[in-house]
């Protein structure tokens, strides 16, 4: 085979690959775009209905966190949260059944100034979880017989991580206003 | 002729330089396809894209051009007839939704529109029967007639104890128990029954003893007629009289003093309320300077040094923003004081008066402090802060997010993007050793410096 041919071979085989390449790419990106779009934030927060938790007097009410993850597969969840000191008295919070086998990663509840810090997560070796369930129920008694309206807010630090991304992934909360 | 004799013998006497040739140009030709054919539906797709409303920019949400259609009651969000996006649309939220009525008090979506529920006696919670717990009881349930927005007591326990065991429900109501035992300690009285007693408190029966069980009739025993009437036998008289003391007159009498008829009534005139109210705006005084005496502990690290030299980052709780004003390094020192192993002091220069918060960081390990600053020449001193492990991902605060990125790394080797979670060298791989370390940086980060 003459240097020529051999030169001529070369230079197609660069300019095909050239064209192959810039025929595929746009097909790549797509494909990128699509994996972001499936870990998209997902997950809601709220309160469900509560029970009475002890009916002794005074009697104390249970509260469910219920959470509802979407198409997230959740790994922890970080509770900040804020009530009225002066309207709940001995709050407790204990893990709800969403979580099989939760790592309980932190559990302080300041009763002066009413700021609940609570985070709980799937356990380092458990695959992340999604579904609709209850992640923690809040336990706590009315500090007063008069009846009283008061709420259970979520703060701004509440977060929920998920497999696969980066930052939280709690796209809505939704407080928790109630009548004793 | 000639020319088709060569044609043919292309063909007919192959050569394995003529089969690579042609295997070549085929190859070009399908690129060529494929560029072109690719190229012009990237085209069609981008003057599609032109005309979009939303959906066409570089969004990864093409919903995120659709915000000007949300509201309280209502989902912005990019829709198109055939499938496409290309048109913002308002969709109602789910009826329920908490939202703000015209009127500016709280109200709930009914079909994407709000209406005000400041009338209402229940439904504004998420749980709508959460407004109800006071028609609760042993024998209701607090519900809330959704329709009427007015809470109800739903009858429950049917049958069941209510009132500590001295009742059973009847169809929402406690009906008390029919006393079981009628017991009466009176002796040779008459006795009237009186109602039940409580168990442990009520006195009953003519001893006097405390209720042994609900439910027992109390006994108040009448007084026995005497039977004989006992004549007193003598008569004594008072052994001396006592002569009454003199009457003193009294001295002066003090007439009153002149009554003084009121001026004229003047009627209060009409409060007129304000129409509105000015929010007070407070300015903030400018600090020139200010000193920040800080002492720092370290978590399960030992530092062997005199003196360690840490990056500070200053956050402003007023604007929420960083600042700048703090020096970007301090260098810390030794102290001989358990639990106060370093401390320094730092100027903080040019700052408006308000409250701040410091992050110093010292390699993987970070500690904040909390402060108000007031005025020029101020010295402020900070508790002790501890520096922690735990903040994985670099942005000065320790959450879940790096108990994500810690599990992530779980029993892997510390190499590559995993070498940050082994915190306590201890091994080749992330362990337990350093998730507890993990553990106790989140707890003591978030006892520490609160506020924040």
């Amino acid at each position: 085979m003459s240097k020529k041919a051999v030169f001529s071979i070369f230079i197609l085989s660069i300019v095909t690959l050239t064209l192959m390449v810039i025929a595929f790419y746009p097909q790549a990106s797509k494909n990128t775009q699509v994996a972001l779009k499936k870990s998209v934030i997902q997950t809601v927060l709220s309160f469900g209905q509560p029970v009475i938790a002890e009916a002794s007097s005074p009697m104390s009410y249970s509260i469910p966190i219920e959470i509802s993850t979407g198409e997230n597969k959740v790994t922890a969840v970080q509770l900040e949260m804020q009530y009225d000191p002066e309207v709940l008295a001995d709050v407790t919070i204990v893990p709800g059944q969403f979580f099989v086998n939760s790592d309980i990663l932190l559990d302080q509840i300041n009763a002066k100034t009413g700021r609940i810090s609570y985070a709980l997560g799937v356990g380092l070796t458990a695959q992340g979880i999604s579904g609709k369930g209850i992640i923690a129920n809040i336990i706590f008694y009315p500090k007063t017989k008069i009846q009283e309206k008061t709420a259970i807010q979520f703060l701004p630090k509440t977060l929920v991580t998920a497999t696969g991304a980066n930052g939280s992934v709690l796209k809505q909360v939704v407080n928790g206003f109630l009548t004793l | 002729m000639g020319f088709i004799k060569r044609v043919l013998g292309f063909f007919t006497r192959p050569s394995h330089s003529r089969t690579i040739g042609i295997a070549l140009v085929l190859l070009l030709g399908i690129a060529v396809f494929f560029t072109v054919s690719l190229t012009q539906q990237s085209q069609t797709l981008r003057q599609h894209a032109s005309s979009y409303n939303c959906g066409g920019s570089a969004w990864i949400n093409p919903d995120w051009d659709c915000f000007s259609a949300a509201n309280d009651c209502n989902w912005g969000l990019c829709r198109g007839a055939s499938g496409g996006q290309d048109s913002c649309q308002s969709v109602p939220k789910d009826n329920g939704s908490v939202c703000t009525a015209p009127d500016g008090s709280p109200g709930k979506c009914t079909n994407g529109t709000c209406s005000s529920t400041a009338s209402w006696e229940c439904g504004n919670a998420a749980n709508p029967d959460w407004d109800c717990f006071s028609k609760a009881t042993d024998c209701t349930t607090g519900k809330c007639n959704t329709t009427s927005h007015t809470c109800y007591g739903e009858p429950k326990n049917e049958g069941g104890s209510c009132n500590s065991g001295t009742g059973k429900c009847s169809n929402g109501s406690c009906v008390t128990n029919a006393p079981t035992t009628y017991t009466c300690e009176s002796s040779g009285g008459q006795c009237i029954p009186m109602a039940p007693c409580n168990l442990g408190y009520d006195y009953y029966g003519t001893g006097g003893t405390l209720c042994p069980s609900p439910n027992i009739v109390c006994c108040m025993p009448m007084t026995a007629t005497p039977t004989i009437y006992v004549q007193p036998t003598v008569y004594v008289a008072p052994t001396t009289y006592i002569q009454p003391t003199r009457y003193v007159a009294p001295t002066t009498y003090i007439a009153p003093t002149t009554y003084v008829q009121p001026t004229t009534y003047v009627a209060p005139t009409t409060y007129i309320a304000p129409t509105s109210y000015l929010t007070p705006t407070v300015t903030p005084i400018q600090i020139s300077s200010v000193t920040l005496v800080s002492a720092l502990n370290a978590q399960d690290a030992t530092f062997t040094t005199d003196t360690i030299d840490v990056d500070l980052t200053l956050y402003s709780l007023t604007t929420n923003n960083q600042v700048s004003g703090a020096p970007a390094t301090q260098t810390y020192t030794k102290t001989s004081i358990p639990g106060r192993q370093y401390s320094t002091n730092i100027t903080l220069t040019n700052l408006a008066s308000g409250k701040y918060f410091i992050i110093i960081r010292k390699d993987n390990m970070i500690a904040k402090s909390v402060f108000d600053v007031s005025s020029s020449g101020q010295t402020i001193t900070v508790p002790t802060t501890t520096l922690v492990f735990g903040d994985l991902d670099n942005n000065n605060d320790i959450n879940i997010v790096d108990y994500n990125i810690f599990k992530g790394c779980w029993k892997q080797a510390a190499i590559d993007t995993c070498s940050t979670s082994d915190f306590i060298s201890g091994g080749n791989n992330v362990d337990q050793i350093d998730f507890n370390a993990w553990l106790k940086g989140l707890v003591t980060w978030t006892k520490e410096a609160t506020g924040v």
